[in-house]
């Protein structure tokens, strides 16, 4: 899936985030975003996940303008197009690993084959990130590195052309964070766009592209 | 569906108190409903009485007076057809509610019981043809004594509408007042003296607790340790031979209550045809006390107003509570509605989660009180109706600020930011 | 801020429970008055022929003695501060300094028959309640029975058990109940039916205040878990808990009851039942907050431990 970023500016209460923000992601490229605390990395995620607005800016995903969408189109948006992993998954206590993963199914109509084939994707990407023995097991049994691969995994649930990851490795050990790597080659191998925040050097080096966000906008690193 | 099960997952016991909270509010809503409802009929009692005048026919029979009436071969005739056209002008309401104690036979009853015990008297037991009998408390009344009050069954029926014509060896229809319960029921024969002369009855009816009638002497006269019987017109006129018995019964039936807007002069130009026809004068009208009437009526109104402030007042402040404590239910779940919203749901979907919640709670906890209502009362179709109209009313008003304080919340936690950590 | 919601939600629930049993309370006095001044727990009785001297007692009470000839003329002994009916003083006289008065209702035909020594210091000022309206109350302080004003007497006292009281006034063998009926509007079944309809109101109150209380509690868990972590016990954390939880909590209620005691003292009621059970309802308040209080720190501590969930 495409990605392209035009012009994009954030502004919080008069207070500058960043501007002039240029950034074009071709199918099935892994991008990585770095830069200090507190300079904008999550903001810009979530405006590429249309959690929230640009103050300016076009913002497109697959040739669709997030432009002019409601907040009710952008979660459409999201549910079909995106996987979004946040900095410290949220999970629903008192349900099972696999039903944590499950949640976004949930939110839509599915015919028996399409959940044929959402199972098997969770099986699978549950072998790749080391979590399918886990499944059964009760959200609250698992370790924060387990309970954050379980999140990465309802991130790709719904077979997103676009995977938005906020620092997917930062409660993982070197193995585990191999083990998501590994995940993201593979769907990357599919034509799935991923944009990664991270202050990993592992994950940077792995990427093809890496910047580092401003206040003026997008700097590459070499 | 899934995502209601899971909401009431992550905070089971909150979710069954809640559950329970429903319940308990929705039978609030309706025990509200219905108690209004007899505070509305208790009105209609003394309502009736309202801007009425009250008279009492009173004869002039008595001494010389009665003696020489009496003389008269004609007399019982008189006095019978004086009382029938009293009791049959369409002019005013004629009420007769006459405190006469009778006497019954084998009696199981203790003093209480007896028509003189506040004045320190014991039962009266004597014999009558080798049976005792003991002289109880007891009101004759007629159909209009009905009317006016609004007295209750606990078990049985009322009189029939034949009752109050008098029939030789008819039994006689009986109502026992509350106290009776237990020691007598419905269909027990019993014997009694009226005026000295002996008839069988039948309890056809218990009364409520506490019915209470209007009489002259008492506007609230309490009928729970009394033996009701019905006031038995004579269809013909009797002749004078008949004894003690019936010119006592002429006597109640003519000595009875008027109930009407007429003025005294008014009802006495409404009585002139009635003495000329009938050739009798000897009475007094006696214009009631209006302040006890009055006073009975103003209580009654005071009281439904007060309990339908009560009752909404404690309503809205309850309602306020419950959703208070929901706020605080949808604040317990922001983990889910993160997880909820980063997999694609709306915030609008989200936030109508919470209204669409309290909506299927109070539906359900609705059939609880509604289902009682169909087992408890006889015709309950009313009480539905008005019961359910309330809590849709109840549910749309609270689904609406619930969903609104949601907003709010929303608003104000920002549930994106906290995605950032 | 958080905490001073709390505490104003719960003190507004204690606060809404001290209005239904004041109401309770209140509809209680309405048909006292409406019954004559008679309650629902007065005694009716009469005295086998007994008088003299009645027990001395340090409870409040008013004592009537009547004919049942003319049962609105009556006899009416009243010990320490009783709540009178509504009074219509006429001008400048009031009962302070007096041990003998009299209030007359306003049907009341005649004063011819009234003693001397009982002055008319006012009327009953009691427009729904026609009983009261045709009596003449003699009112004395003097703590003796003389049949010769009357065989009937009702015993009313707003300590609670009149039986109980009445009993060490009079030698109970002396004393023969009569039954009474009651008048007004305490037979109005609307009237009946609402103070059970409160009663399920408290109920409701109540589990609201177990909710509020369980979330207020649970708010803390991160508290918990960090003090447990820091290396304290679990009775340190209660005792950090109690401070931060219980003891605002009980001054609130106590700033809440002074207000209900100044309020009772402005406008007071026959009795004070309804203070004594808002009493209950508090301190089972209190006793909610530590249960959970305790159940809270096992849960967040020793159970969960370190872990995240």
């Amino acid at each position: 899936m495409r990605l392209v970023l035009e012009n994009v500016k954030k502004e919080y209460k008069d207070t500058l985030l960043f501007q002039n923000v240029q950034l074009r992601v071709p199918p099935g490229e892994m991008v990585a975003l770095q830069g200090r605390s507190g300079v904008g990395k999550s903001t810009l995620l979530n405006l590429i996940a249309g959690l929230e607005k640009p103050t300016s800016g076009e913002i497109q995903v697959n040739g669709i303008s997030l432009s002019g969408k409601s907040m009710h189109e952008l979660s459409s948006i999201r549910g079909q197009e995106i996987g979004y992993i946040a900095q410290n998954s949220p999970m629903i206590p008192k349900l099972t690993a696999l039903e944590n993963a499950k949640v976004p199914l949930w939110l839509v109509k599915q015919t028996p084959d399409e959940e044929a084939a959402a199972v098997q994707r969770l099986l699978q990407f549950g072998d790749l990130l080391g979590v399918a023995h886990l499944f059964e097991k009760r959200i609250e049994k698992l370790s924060g590195g387990e309970a954050q691969r379980i999140g990465i995994l309802r991130a790709l649930v719904r077979n997103p052309g676009l995977i938005v990851a906020d620092e997917p490795t930062s409660a993982l050990d070197d193995e585990s964070a191999e083990q998501v790597i590994a995940s993201f080659h593979h769907i990357r191998s599919q034509g799935v766009t991923i944009i990664v925040a991270t202050h990993s050097a592992q994950i940077a080096a792995k990427c093809d592209k890496r910047y580092r966000i401003t206040p003026s906008g997008l700097v590459s690193i070499p | 569906m899934k995502v209601r099960k899971l909401l009431f997952k992550q905070t089971p016991y909150l979710n069954v108190l809640s559950g329970v909270a429903a319940i308990l509010f929705c039978s609030l809503i309706l025990a509200f409903i219905i108690n209004l409802q007899k505070s509305n009929i208790e009105t209609t009692a003394p309502d009736q009485f309202k801007e009425k005048n009250v008279y009492q026919i009173s004869d002039k029979l008595y001494n010389g007076q009665e003696k020489l009436f009496f003389s008269n071969p004609d007399s019982f005739s008189i006095l019978h057809q004086f009382g029938q056209k009293l009791r049959q002008s369409n002019k005013y309401d004629y009420y007769n509610a006459v405190w006469q104690p009778i006497e019954l036979a084998d009696f199981k009853i203790d003093p209480q019981f007896g028509p003189y015990y506040e004045f320190g008297k014991g039962l009266q037991i004597r014999e009558f043809e080798g049976k005792p009998y003991a002289t109880v408390a007891s009101f004759q009344i007629n159909a209009k004594v009905f009317e006016y009050n609004n007295i209750g069954l606990q078990e049985g029926h009322f009189f029939p509408s034949d009752a109050y014509f008098f029939e030789e060896d008819a039994d006689i229809p009986i109502l026992l007042g509350a106290a009776y319960k237990g020691i007598y029921q419905v269909g027990d024969h019993l014997e009694l003296l009226h005026y000295t002369r002996h008839f069988n009855g039948v309890v056809t009816g218990i009364l409520k607790p506490q019915q209470r009638i209007f009489t002259m002497n008492n506007p609230e006269a309490v009928l729970d340790r009394s033996v009701i019987l019905p006031v038995r017109y004579f269809k013909e006129p009797p002749k004078n031979t008949e004894g003690i018995f019936v010119k006592a019964s002429l006597y109640s039936h003519m000595n009875g209550t008027i109930i009407t807007n007429l003025s005294p002069m008014e009802l006495r130009d409404v009585l002139k045809p009635i003495n000329v026809e009938s050739n009798f004068e000897a009475y007094h009208i006696i214009g009631a006390e209006s302040l006890p009437i009055l006073a009975l009526s103003k209580m009654t109104d005071t009281n439904r107003l007060l309990l339908f402030i009560a009752s909404l007042t404690t309503g809205f402040m309850l309602a306020g509570l419950y959703l208070w404590t929901l706020s605080l239910l949808v604040k317990r779940n922001i983990p889910v509605y993160m997880v909820l919203l980063i997999s694609g749901a709306t915030m609008d979907s989200i936030q109508m989660l919470s209204s669409r919640r309290l909506m299927l709670t109070i539906g359900i906890a609705s059939l609880f009180p509604a289902a009682l209502l169909m087992i408890i009362v006889e015709n309950p179709l009313y009480f539905l109706i008005t019961y359910y109209v309330v809590v849709v009313i109840v549910v749309l008003l609270l689904a609406g600020m619930v969903k609104l304080m949601t907003k709010k919340l929303f608003r104000r936690l920002d549930l994106v930011q906290q995605l950032k950590g | 801020m958080d905490k001073t919601r709390f505490i104003f939600i719960l003190q507004f629930i204690c606060l809404l429970a001290g209005s239904a049993f004041w109401f309770i309370s209140y509809l209680d006095q309405i048909n006292m008055i409406n019954n004559g001044y008679l309650n629902k727990d007065s005694l009716s009785f009469r005295t086998k022929g007994w008088e003299g001297e009645l027990n001395k007692h340090t409870t409040n009470y008013i004592l009537m003695q009547y004919d049942t000839i003319s049962p609105n003329f009556k006899y009416v002994h009243v010990k320490g501060h009783v709540k009178l009916p509504p009074i219509d003083y006429i001008s400048g006289m009031s009962t302070t300094g007096r041990t003998k008065y009299a209030i007359i209702g306003k049907m009341v035909r005649t004063t011819a028959n009234i003693p001397k020594s009982y002055e008319i210091i006012g009327y009953f000022d009691t427009p729904h309640s026609y009983r009261l309206q045709f009596q003449t109350w003699l009112i004395s302080k003097e703590a003796s029975i003389d049949l010769t004003n009357g065989t009937s007497f009702d015993f009313s006292t707003p300590n609670g058990n009149a039986r109980k009281v009445l009993d060490s006034l009079i030698d109970s063998e002396k004393v023969e109940l009569i039954p009474r009926d009651q008048f007004g509007t305490y037979v109005l079944e609307s009237n009946r039916m609402f103070p059970a309809l409160l009663a399920a109101s408290l109920f409701f109150l109540f589990i609201m205040k177990v909710m509020m209380i369980y979330m207020w509690i649970r708010k803390d868990n991160a508290v918990i878990k960090v003090l447990y972590l820091s290396g304290n016990t679990y009775w340190r954390i209660a005792g950090f808990l109690a401070q931060q939880k219980l003891l605002p909590y009980i001054l609130g209620s106590g700033g809440l009851i002074i207000l209900l005691f100044t309020f009772k003292f402005m406008n007071p009621l026959w009795d004070n039942v309804w203070l004594n059970k808002l009493m209950y309802f508090v301190i089972a308040g209190w006793l909610v907050l530590l249960i959970i209080i305790g159940f809270t720190i096992i849960k967040e501590s020793v159970q969960k431990g370190g872990k995240r969930f």
